[in-house]
This record gives structure tokens, sequence and C-alpha cells, in this order.
């Protein structure tokens, strides 16, 4: 039997996974390179797969000539799953402990960075209306893949979701009911157009792009995870920057602060939801 | 039936275990923590299937029986000796290069979330030959695959004997897909856990 003392050692196709990155890099500018290896290899794996390419050369020499290929290819790199009012505990949080402080604001801004198909931009919006916030807060909900934003920005959903999304929403403290805020109909329910027209949709990748100046309150939700702890840090510097003295930052609910630089401090709004308050 | 093989350090240092199990597979892992040292050093792994979406109380009930840290790791913690950790509910647990956890919300893998499969794959990428991979009860083919990746890496595996486990699909699905070294029963497991201990610490 072979054994393999692993060291710093990369084997085949980790190798090649590193020269892709570094292709779709120079190529397209897209930058992959700090991403956590553990699930990016998975994720390339499972592309590869899905696309039917045995050799990643193949993928590598058709990502470097392809545009589409390229955003079809981000997209499965990136793509997360979420659901309305996932965790609800965190929108209770939000919803009891940090309205109170916005709405001493004349105006609210809220950065929701990689919000994917915007199950939770929504959720956020529906929040602050319900709340009486609606009128004078905006939502900036950015994400590096245009696809996604695409479907967020229509606010369209299978029916299917609408289960959990009702029973998430129950827990989460509202007065209302969730069917206030959709219209359900053709295995589909649709979100009020109301609720769209104080988030603004827009392409941002969190690592080349740059801060989102004087936020309230930033949600990075379930995507930090995805990074190594150096980009980690990277970014939670980006939001640091991005938030007012006092802001607030939501993050996913088995995230940290542990890559924050030491230069930086925050206050525990409520350690188990993940909702910090910046006080330096 | 490797026991000399073991014990005459064929296998020179074990830096993690990894264990997967799924049905049945609480009351086990309490076994298993019964017949281990009581600060047993080795950094172990536990990726329990369990209902999503409610805080899942499995780390307080296994540290009633244990002086080791019973935890759910959180992103990009770091792995260290003395440490029980269970994969969080409805979370994949994956292991870094740099020897952290790595979570992720992918897909459920063949309706598996945490996946054993993923954690078996990570870990053996990173740990190599130092690793041991567990497969206890349950009842589907989770850690099957991972299993044979394991073992390709040059790592050991222990299956619980199916005719102990509480359901036997996955020990069943484990020993057809690979070579494993040993299929013992629960009791012996901690025993030969223990063993690599010993080694762990010279």
């Amino acid at each position: 039997m072979v054994t393999v003392d692993r060291g710093e050692q990369l084997n085949e196709f980790e190798v090649e996974v590193e020269c892709l990155m570094e292709a779709l890099y120079l190529r397209w500018g897209y930058d992959f390179r700090e991403y956590s290896r553990a699930s990016l290899r998975r994720r390339v794996a499972r592309y590869m797969s899905d696309n039917h390419f045995q050799r990643l050369c193949d993928l590598q020499h058709d990502l470097i000539r392809n545009k589409k290929r390229c955003v079809h290819f981000v997209r499965g790199l990136t793509v997360n799953v979420t659901d309305m009012f996932r965790d609800p505990k965190f929108y209770r949080v939000i919803r009891e402990q940090v309205v109170p402080e916005l709405r001493s604001h004349p105006f609210i801004k809220i950065w929701h960075a990689g919000c994917s198909t915007g199950e939770e931009a929504y959720s956020m919006s529906i929040l602050l209306h319900e709340e009486g916030l609606g009128e004078r807060a905006v939502i900036y909900a950015t994400d590096i893949n245009s696809q996604v934003l695409e479907q967020a920005s229509k606010g369209v959903y299978h029916e299917k979701m609408l289960l959990a999304a009702r029973e998430n929403y129950g827990a989460t403290g509202g007065s209302n009911r969730l069917d206030d805020f959709i219209s359900v109909g053709y295995e589909r329910f649709l979100i009020d157009p109301e609720l769209k027209k104080n988030i603004v949709f827009t392409q941002h990748d969190l690592v080349t792009d740059q801060v989102f100046g004087e936020m309230q309150m930033v949600i990075c939700r379930n995507v930090l995870i995805y990074f190594r702890r150096e980009l980690q840090t990277k970014v939670l510097t980006l939001f640091h920057n991005s938030l007012d003295m006092g802001g607030f930052l939501g993050l996913g609910m088995k995230e940290s602060l542990r890559s924050l630089p030491n230069s930086i401090r925050y206050k525990a709004i409520d350690e188990s939801a993940r909702v910090f308050q910046r006080v330096d | 039936m490797n026991q000399q093989e073991c014990s005459s350090g064929l296998i020179k240092q074990v830096e993690l275990v990894v264990i997967g199990a799924s049905s049945g597979g609480l009351d086990v892992l309490i076994t298993l923590l019964q017949h281990l040292p009581r600060h047993y050093q080795i950094p172990t792994v536990a990726v329990l299937h369990q209902r999503p979406n409610r805080s899942s109380g499995v780390p307080e009930m296994l540290a009633k029986y244990t002086h080791m840290k019973v935890q759910e790791p959180e992103d990009k913690q770091g792995i260290e000796a003395g440490n029980f950790y269970v994969a969080p509910p409805n979370y994949h647990l994956l292991i870094d290069n740099d020897r952290v956890f790595s979570l992720s919300l992918d897909a459920p893998l063949n309706f598996c979330r945490p996946s054993i499969d993923m954690a078996f794959e990570s870990a053996a990428e990173v740990y190599g030959d130092k690793l041991v991979g567990c497969v206890l009860t349950g009842a589907n083919s989770d850690g099957a695959e991972g299993v044979r990746y394991i073992k390709r890496y040059g790592g050991h595996v222990l299956v619980q004997d199916p005719a102990q486990a509480t359901v036997d699909s996955m020990p069943r699905a484990a020993i057809a897909a690979a070579e494993v070294d040993e299929i013992i029963k629960i009791e012996q497991i901690a025993e030969r856990l223990s063993l690599f201990a010993e080694g762990h610490q010279a």
C-alpha cells in the first residue's frame, strides 16, 4: 500500500485547481485565490461532473477563451442557497435590539453583501417596513454573481420555499403574516413590489472592489465561510471601513470575528445570533 | 486483523480521528467516550447526522462522558489536542490545508448535511496517513466514498462490527467500498484509538 506523506505537497488535482484560479484571475479578473480550498475544490469537482468535463485542463482551456463559460463557472463557484428569514433568531435580534437604535437615524443605509438570490434582502426590507422604517431605509444588496442578482431583482421564488419562509417569519416576532408581503400563484410567490423600492441590487466583488461608505448596518451571512482567514481579515476590515461609528455587523450563525485585525473592536449585541456593533 | 501491524508502529503517528455516525450514533458515541481515556489527546471529530434547524444539544450530552473539551467548531477554528468536535447540524464540516475547520452550506450530498464523505475526504487530503477514520452505525451509505479516500491517502479505517451496529447499512457500505483495516466492536475501537494516542504522545 502506498502511503502518502502529505506535508506541503499538493496532488495533481490540487495543483490544477491552483493553476485554474490563477488563470481565471489573469484572464477575467475574478479572484478566488484566497478562497478556502476545502470547499473550492469540491465546487470545482462538482462543476466538472455537472458539466461533463473529464479533465480540468479542458475546463481551463474553455474558461480562458469563453466569457460565457467564465460567467457560468463563477456562478457555479459562488451561488449560495438561502431562505427568507434564514435563522429567525438573527432577525429577532435585529428587530428587538438593532431596530430601536436605527430609529434615531433620519436615513438608514444597509449593505447586504453576498445577497445571492435576494431572499434575505427582502426579509430585511419586510422587517424594516413592519417597524415603520421602510420609508427612510435603503438596502444595497450586492453579489459577485450578476446572474443571481438578476434573479434577486425579480423577487420571484418557488412555492416550495414558502413553508419554511412562513415558519421562519413566525419565529422572528413579526406582528403580521408573511402573506401580507407576498402574493402566491402559479407555484411561485412574488415579493410585494413596494418592498423592492428601497433595495438597490448591484454587482460587487468583496475581494477586488472597494468600501461602501457610512453604512448603519452591514450584513454578510455565510459568505466568509468560503474564504481563508487572510481574506476574512481583509473583508472584515472592508466592512469596518464601510460602517458608521456605532454601526451594526451581522454574520452567519457559525461565523465569527476571530479573523478580525487586533486594531478593530466590536461589541457583541448578541453573540449567539452573531450581531455586533462597531465601537471604535 | 491488523492488530500487530498497528502496535508495531506501521501507523507511526495519528494526528486526527474522524468518526461518521448516523441512526443510533449518539448512543454509540457515548459508549466510545466511556471507553476512551477521559483525557484523550488526539483531536477527534464526530460527524453525526442530525435534524437540521435546531440546536442539537449533542455536545452538552457527550461532555458528561469525557474530560475532553466537547464543542461544535466555528468556521476557521483551529484543530487542537484534547478536543472532541461535533459537526454543527446543517453545515458541511471540512478541513482546510492549514488544519482549520471550514464550514460550508453547499447542497446536501446524498441527502446528508453534514456529509460524512465530505468530511472524510477533506480530512484525508490534509492529514494523509496521519488520519484514522471510523464508521459507526447508520442507515445509509454516507462515509463509504470517504473511506475509500482515506485509504487512498494511506490513512487507517476502523468500522464498527455490523453485527453490533444498531443499523448496519453504513458499516456494511464502508466495508464494501474499500479494504478497511479493522471491523470491530465499539469497545475495541476505543481500545485501538487509545493505542494510537500512546503513539501520539511519544
